[in-house]
């Protein structure tokens, strides 16, 4: 019973939440938090900040951890594909209405527009990134620096995300916070 | 391209995918658009605008998409458990061993600094994806606005890219007239 209802609260979340992860957090506040009670509001506070901190969309990443808390590996896998599958649904849906519209309309002069638009989307997702990690000497030396070497050298993205993680941990150990 | 490939492509991006799901966007370019070349920057502008007009997760829905485009049933389904994979088993990770990571300096350390390269990596994107349009005062106002909008204002970012590519749409109509 308790498997099923991680299931159902979980795809509930993925069915509903719109426009990404933190559109989706109060979604999850209210499942995980008020309906079920399954953890408090101190500990959700903390599977944040672990999202945060680790790789993964936060849907995916609560899911795992809610799950696992309330029935072990099985409850973690369930609520997981619970908050993955509706994705399958509103693919299908969209991908078929894309297909009808376009014997309608010019579908490539919106997507022309669209294009243009995503920009905004990505630039504030940088932004709201950059004021909260940009916040020191070191971080701005680090910005600029790196900015450089994936210019310059084209070194591939992973490379420095990886690099600036590693400069980070040298200044934690020698700028104590 | 085959299923095994996407899956692993979709492991590295998750593994890299720090600070929210835009981050993992200049990471999937960088495989699909730029390494392996198979898709061009406009169809794979499309893949990511199509994600978040949906509700789910975005990360998946992206995947979704995808790996249905480039290998069919297979793809999309190995593109998805690559994109879950990383998060679910370091969540599991965490919720077994070890919640109070988050306090390590070591791993605070290393995700501050790798999200200040997440701000370089989508500032990068950002800049390549602007540079096609750097003359068109008007869309590029629209762009900042939308930017502003979203960052300081809240507002949520399906509405601003729905706003603004309409917006763009009749620039685009006026000026080719």
């Amino acid at each position: 019973m308790i498997l099923l209802n991680l299931f159902w609260s979980f795809f509930k979340i993925g069915f509903l939440a719109f426009g990404g992860g933190y559109g989706a957090l109060s979604l999850i506040q209210d499942q995980i938090v008020n309906v079920n009670k399954w953890i408090g509001i101190e500990e959700f506070l903390t599977l944040i900040s672990i999202s945060q901190m680790t790789p993964g969309p936060i849907a995916i990443n609560s899911a795992t951890f809610i799950g696992y808390r309330i029935a072990g590996i099985q409850g973690s896998i369930l609520a997981t594909v619970g908050v993955v599958l509706p994705s399958v649904f509103w693919i299908f849906l969209i991908l078929k209405i894309l297909k009808i519209l376009s014997k309608w309309i010019d579908t490539a002069e919106v997507f022309n527009a669209l294009r243009l638009g995503i920009i905004a989307l990505i630039l504030s997702a940088t932004l709201r990134i950059g004021i909260e990690s940009i916040n020191s000497v070191f971080t701005i030396v680090t910005a600029v620096s790196a900015f450089y070497i994936l210019y310059k050298f084209k070194l591939s993205v992973i490379w420095i995300v990886f690099g600036t993680g590693i400069l980070g941990v040298f200044w934690s150990f020698f700028l104590p916070l | 391209m085959s299923p095994l490939r996407l899956f692993w492509i979709f492991v590295k991006v998750s593994t890299f995918t720090i600070g929210g799901g835009y981050a993992m966007i200049p990471v999937i370019k960088e495989f699909i658009v730029d390494k392996y070349r198979i898709m061009k920057e406009d169809e794979f502008l499309d893949v990511i605008v199509t994600a978040q007009t949906v509700p789910g997760v975005i990360a998946i829905n992206t995947a979704m998409i995808l790996g249905s485009r480039l290998a069919g049933f297979w793809g999309a389904f190995f593109a998805v458990l690559g994109a879950s994979l990383t998060p679910f088993i370091m969540i599991l990770v965490i919720a077994t061993f070890f919640t109070d990571f988050v306090d390590l300096p070591v791993f605070e350390g290393f995700f501050a600094g790798a999200r200040v390269g997440v701000t370089v990596i989508l500032a990068n994107l950002s800049l390549q994806l602007l540079r096609k349009s750097l003359k068109r005062y008007l869309i590029i106002i629209v762009i900042a606005a939308g930017t502003l909008v979203i960052v300081f204002l809240n507002v949520s970012s399906i509405w601003v890219l729905l706003v603004c590519s309409l917006l763009i749409y009749f620039i685009d109509r006026r000026s080719t007239r």
